[in-house]
């Protein structure tokens, strides 16, 4: 069975129109708070950061000024650096040449000289003469060697030849190893 | 049939519109709060963004620039003198021709070998940019990588192969960084056919690096030195060679330049 409602008609749609202005007031009073405090919040928050931003800049320019203070202590120190830098890649890619020739010496059998050697970018050309092939044939076992890969690399024999008194007149060519 | 005819008043409208009325306050706050987010928070919002970051990176500066002060601070003077001068050694700011030429003439004699010809081409003596190796550290065409500026200097000596071995060591003990590019050696047998004569050209590279003109930024880091380059400086240092090879003095003042010595 339907109610019934005896309130006339405008009596009820006047208390559904205070109700729903009740609402209304309600959410714009939270949202009102709302923008209240996040105004607040966030002008609180951006002037910390302003603050926060010219104290930074400040003390950029006091630890600026103690670098600019020590500028002669910088100054050695980038000339030392960079001289220093540039003196070791030079050192540690020079050929130590001392060294080659101290190995080589230990590599050459008695019976055999070199005439002629030549060192060009790490190319090597050396020709010379042998008593023997037994001496010419020390001489590529100890190129070919542990001791003698130490010092040069990609040996090759360019010429060999012997004469009436049996010796050998050799050209070799190598490439010389690193440091 | 006659109806009573009753004149009833017209209020239905004005209470609806009073009604409404009332709706003005809440409406307008939530406008007005809408409007207060949209034009004042949104902005400051996405300042605040931008400023959190700046904030962000001048903390960064801040602390890189302490840390370069404190690092600055602590060096030792003394001991960066020591420095500077063992990497001068190794490296002159200038091309230091002359001293360079007294310095393989003195390890020739001290060798035992004959100083047959020096031959150097130095171009001009103060123009640091003005010269043939000029390169930092750079590539070649051939792909070669050349480190350093350096001037070359062909010399040729002739002697035993045991004072050969000797000048090679010598040169390679030399403070400045010297390297040895081309050499050619020939065996020649001296006239009694006892002992042999060697005769050795090389080309003799003499590296040096000019002064920088400029410091880097105020804000790139003070870079360490390796302990290779520390071993380097090290090591010119403990042979006391800190001073530069002197050029013997000559008496000057000829009234007639062109006649011979």
């Amino acid at each position: 069975m339907a109610d019934i409602n005896l309130l006339p008609s405008e009596e009820r749609t006047a208390e559904r129109i205070d109700f729903a202005r009740k609402k209304l007031l309600a959410v714009s009073i939270v949202i009102l708070v709302f923008t209240a405090i996040s105004t607040l919040a966030t002008l609180g928050f951006y002037t910390s950061l302003v603050s926060k931003r010219s104290q930074l800049v400040k003390d950029v320019q006091s630890s600026s000024v103690a670098i600019s203070d020590l500028q002669a202590t910088e100054e050695l120190i980038t000339v030392v650096k960079a001289k220093a830098s540039i003196a070791d890649k030079i050192v540690s890619t020079r050929s130590n040449l001392p060294s080659f020739f101290s190995q080589l010496g230990e590599l050459v059998p008695q019976g055999l000289y070199f005439s002629d050697f030549r060192l060009s970018a790490d190319k090597l050309v050396i020709s010379g003469k042998a008593r023997s092939s037994a001496d010419m044939a020390g001489l590529v076992t100890a190129f070919s060697s542990q001791k003698g890969a130490e010092i040069i690399s990609n040996v090759t024999i360019d010429s060999l030849s012997s004469d009436e008194s049996g010796a050998y007149a050799f050209g070799v060519s190598a490439q010389l190893v690193g440091k | 049939m006659n109806l009573p005819t009753i004149a009833l008043p017209k209020i239905s409208t004005e209470v609806d519109l009073s009604r409404w009325i009332s709706f003005g306050a809440p409406v307008g706050a939530i406008l007005i709060s809408f409007i207060i987010l949209l034009f004042i928070i949104w902005p400051k919002f996405t300042q605040i963004l931008q400023l959190k970051s700046d904030n962000q990176e001048l903390a960064g500066r801040v602390q890189n620039l302490n840390l370069k002060a404190q690092k600055l601070a602590s060096f030792d003077k003394d001991s960066l003198d020591l420095q500077l001068g063992a990497s001068e050694q190794l490296l002159p700011s200038d091309k230091g021709v002359f001293s360079l030429v007294t310095q393989i003439e003195r390890i020739s004699a001290a060798s035992g070998v004959l100083l047959n010809k020096v031959d150097v081409a130095p171009g001009s003596l103060n123009d640091a940019g003005n010269t043939k190796n000029a390169a930092a550290v750079g590539s070649q065409p051939g792909g070669q990588a050349t480190i350093g500026q350096s001037i070359q200097l062909k010399v040729s000596i002739t002697g035993d192969y045991k004072s050969f071995e000797q000048f090679l060591k010598n040169i390679f003990s030399v403070s400045r960084i010297l390297a040895i590019k081309d050499l050619s050696l020939s065996a020649s047998t001296s006239s009694s056919g006892q002992s042999s004569q060697v005769r050795a050209a090389m080309t003799i590279d003499a590296y040096w690096q000019p002064l920088p003109k400029e410091l880097n930024s105020i804000e790139s880091p003070v870079e360490d030195l390796t302990e290779s380059e520390l071993a380097i400086l090290n090591q010119v240092s403990s042979t006391g060679a800190i001073s530069t090879p002197s050029i013997p003095s000559v008496p000057t003042g000829k009234t007639d330049p062109f006649s011979s010595f």
